[in-house]
């Protein structure tokens, strides 16, 4: 009896396991089964495993072959159990010394001349066999820059089978330059400084990085609103270390990633197409749960350009990652959930046609019309939009001064000095931004002064905000405070949170 | 048959707006005009319709729908008629009213404007209806989605009395989201309809209704209206009755106010900006 064994991993959206390939070889008709509910990628690695060992010399068993992927009732998908199925039968067939292989973990695709290609979801694959103990990996050559990020990890790349079995064989193998993680300084193409004018849509942007503020730009086309959106992250602060993991995982499985630099710093930017499906945008998939455009915008921006053109279903779909922060995806083969706490950007038209601003003349919409495209983004969407901001065309004295506006890395300092600020009060609370306080606290312990109480109390008696308006509009407010140093929001800082909310005024 | 029996007859077969109808009944009577049609003395092309119907139509199963839905029936004879309507060209043959009669003669104000306005709109109208109910005022208005449901809300708000014309059926409640709002109005003040209960709204009759609005009430505002609004038609319509019209300013920049800035501009409404101005201009117009 030969039994040759390999170690990789089977990933469920973001979470890996273990999984043990057996090999066995035994008397019989020459056959191949492949045991463990592979899906269709797997179960054509045979013939790929094939080509690539006879191509590297080697043999390939004319007896019976059994592979078993262990655990039996996990179902198993992609094509990166090539290399470890590879390797397992090499060891059934006793053609390497089995100290080097054993606890080393194998990922990586198989081409038919025995290159070892890259495949999705390493980073997070590493992570879970890290946490069962696992110290080596010999992962594909392409996926070198992403799997080193595990540094406490000793990361074999490799670029062929042959190269792989030589060090299984002798321990040699090609040393490899010490990667510089250091990345260059992000040459941020977007920045605040290349929008003229739009004072108060700069003000929003601002606001809705310090707080965590959902945003609407409302205004014709041209206006500007997807440049103002497209400069959001540039005001965020970068992400910390642990941000930075999670991110760059949930972009490793959507396949996401730049082979150069591959560790996310800079927080992520999402525009899906107005057409896109609710699959697209929250996730999911028939035999791999992959995450949608919510997660990929995890601690980043999401922006959903003409919002009323999306269908009402996908809008909806929002509502879950908007209220819990993340995606939990249920099928068949099993429950999946992703990270999704993103920061929303929606920009609307006034109108289908897009010419209902200004004086209104040339629109050719009849007011059910409007008003049916408006509705659209009624209910409870539009109850978890805290900043609405018309974005008007620029006049012609705006467009035209010399003076560049602000750039983006002097507001980033404004956003990080008023959410460190933020984060100093919450110090002893489980929230770090004022998006999310909840109600109970805000009328407990985080009230703005007794004047700005008055006026909002006001306006809830003459029913123009409701309770629910009112606890978003100290939130804001809260944002703004600490924006302009105060201790506690102001009757001002109120007047300004309201006025952001209802969307009118300059 | 008599004279009440007579207007049944013809309105639930005559469709509201028509001068040739109004004057014929203003010449003849109504009831000439009833045996006039049944003796086919009218065009039977032009008018194929209304013939047919007034031949098959009973004045008792009229009067019996109306009552079923809770309404009252007015015709131009009765004393609770009011007078106000005279002045129209095309005067209606009746009216059904759910509420209170009495409301109509009340001195009122038509606040009408754009179904999409801004929240400026919708506080203005709403915060002009409660200064005039104030000021012991009714508040009349269409009914619809926006201004006309602000104003309807502002004037219930302050307590006061507000009446809206509709342009469907008295039963329908078009439109449907404001099937609470009617319930509401027909409490203290009334629900107006030119035509039978469960005719729908179609376009055609929001013009003719929007006349009613105009002609039942002393002046008329306009709060925000689009350029092609159908507010402005009301506006019109009171100044051709030779009532007040008043417009409400906005940012030239919003699209919503370049109605109500064409009526200014046009000379065909006088500006006002605070309630007071308002009730200062309907006082000294003559």
């Amino acid at each position: 009896m030969t039994l040759g064994q390999s170690l990789t991993v089977a990933l469920l959206g973001l979470d890996g396991q273990i999984v043990t390939v057996e090999v066995d070889i035994a008397d019989g008709l020459p056959a191949y089964v492949l045991l463990g509910l592979p899906d269709a990628a797997l179960t054509e690695s045979r013939d790929r495993v094939r080509s690539a060992l006879v191509n590297c010399s080697e043999n390939w068993p004319n007896r019976k072959v059994t592979v078993s992927l262990s655990p039996a009732w996990l179902p198993k998908s992609g094509s990166s159990f090539d290399l470890p199925i590879a390797i397992a039968l090499l060891a059934a067939q006793q053609v390497f010394p089995m100290e080097r292989s054993r606890d080393v973990l194998y990922l990586g695709e198989l081409a038919l001349d025995g290159h070892i290609r890259g495949v999705r979801g390493v980073l997070p694959s590493l992570i879970a066999a890290y946490k069962s103990g696992i110290r080596t990996a010999v992962v594909p050559w392409a996926n070198r820059v992403e799997a080193r990020l595990m540094s406490e990890m000793t990361i074999i790349p490799m670029e062929h089978l042959g190269s792989l079995l030589r060090w299984l064989r002798t321990g040699e193998r090609q040393e490899n330059l010490e990667m510089d993680l250091a990345l260059p300084a992000d040459e941020s193409v977007f920045d605040f400084s290349d929008l003229a004018g739009q004072d108060r849509a700069r003000l929003a942007a601002e606001v809705a990085a310090v707080g965590g503020h959902h945003l609407l730009l409302m205004g014709p086309p041209g206006a500007g609103k997807t440049m103002i959106a497209q400069r959001l992250p540039g005001i965020l602060p970068a992400l910390t270390r642990e941000e930075s993991l999670e991110v760059t995982a949930i972009h490793s499985i959507a396949g996401g990633l730049s082979a150069r630099s591959p560790l996310a710093s800079d927080a992520p930017f999402v525009a899906p197409h107005h057409s896109a499906t609710r699959v697209a945008m929250v996730g999911g998939g028939s035999h791999t749960i992959k995450p949608g455009a919510c997660s990929l915008a995890h601690r980043g921006v999401l922006f959903v350009d003409e919002a009323p053109e999306c269908d009402s279903g996908v809008l909806d779909s929002l509502r879950q990652p908007l209220e819990s922060g993340s995606i939990t995806i249920a099928r068949a083969i099993g429950s999946v959930s992703y990270p999704a706490r993103f920061l929303l950007v929606l920009a609307a038209n006034p109108c289908p046609c897009g010419k209902f601003s200004g004086r209104g003349r040339n629109c050719t919409c009849t007011s059910q019309q409007v008003r049916r495209y408006l509705s659209k983004l009624s209910g409870p969407l539009m109850d978890r939009i805290d900043l609405r901001v018309q974005v008007e065309p620029l006049s012609r004295v705006e467009l035209s001064k010399p003076e560049l506006g602000e750039t983006s890395a002097a507001i980033q300092r404004r956003v990080i000095s008023a959410r460190t600020t933020a984060a100093h009060r919450f110090i002893n609370e489980p929230w770090s931004l004022n998006s999310e306080i909840p109600s109970r606290a805000l009328r407990n312990s985080y009230q703005p002064e007794r004047a700005a109480m008055n006026f909002l109390h006001t306006e809830l008696d003459r029913e123009h905000i409701t309770a629910r308006g009112l606890h978003k509009v100290m939130r804001t407010a809260w944002s703004i405070a600490d924006l302009s140093g105060h201790i506690r929001p102001s009757i001002d800082d109120t007047r300004l949170a309201y006025s952001l909310r209802e969307g009118h005024g300059s | 048959m008599n004279i009440l029996e007579a207007r049944a007859i013809l309105f639930s077969s005559i469709e509201g707006g028509s001068t040739f109808w109004t004057r014929e009944i203003e010449d003849h009577g109504p009831i000439e005009v009833v045996r006039k049609l049944r003796a086919r003395a009218y065009d039977p092309i032009r008018f194929e319709k209304i013939i047919a119907k007034v031949f098959t139509t009973e004045p008792s199963t009229v009067l019996a729908e109306i009552a079923s839905c809770g309404c009252q029936f007015i015709t131009p004879e009765d004393v609770q008629w009011p007078s106000r309507l005279n002045d129209l060209s095309a005067m209606p043959i009746g009216l059904i009213v759910k509420g209170s009669i009495d409301a109509l003669q009340l001195p009122s104000l038509a606040i009408v404007g754009t179904r999409n306005p801004t929240n400026y709109g919708v506080r203005v109208a709403g915060d002009f209806a409660a200064g005039f109910v104030d000021r012991e005022w009714a508040i009349v208005s269409g009914g619809a989605y926006g201004i006309d449901a602000a104003a309807h809300r502002g004037a219930l708000v302050a307590e006061g009395v507000t009446i809206a014309v509709l342009a469907a059926g008295i039963d329908v409640n078009y439109p449907g989201g404001h099937a609470h709002l009617f319930a509401e109005i027909a409490e203290t003040g009334a629900l107006v309809s030119e035509v039978m209960p469960g005719v729908r709204a179609i376009p055609a009759r929001f013009l003719i209704r929007n006349r009613l609005i105009a002609a039942l009430s002393c002046a008329t505002l306009v709060v925000e209206a689009a350029f092609r609004s159908g507010s402005l038609r009301t506006a019109r319509d009171a100044a051709e009755l030779m009532r007040p019209v008043m417009a409400i300013p906005g940012p030239i920049t919003s699209p919503t106010s370049e109605g109500c800035h064409r009526l200014i501009g046009e000379r065909a409404a006088e500006v006002v900006t605070s309630v007071a101005d308002a009730v200062e201009f309907v006082a000294s117009y003559k």
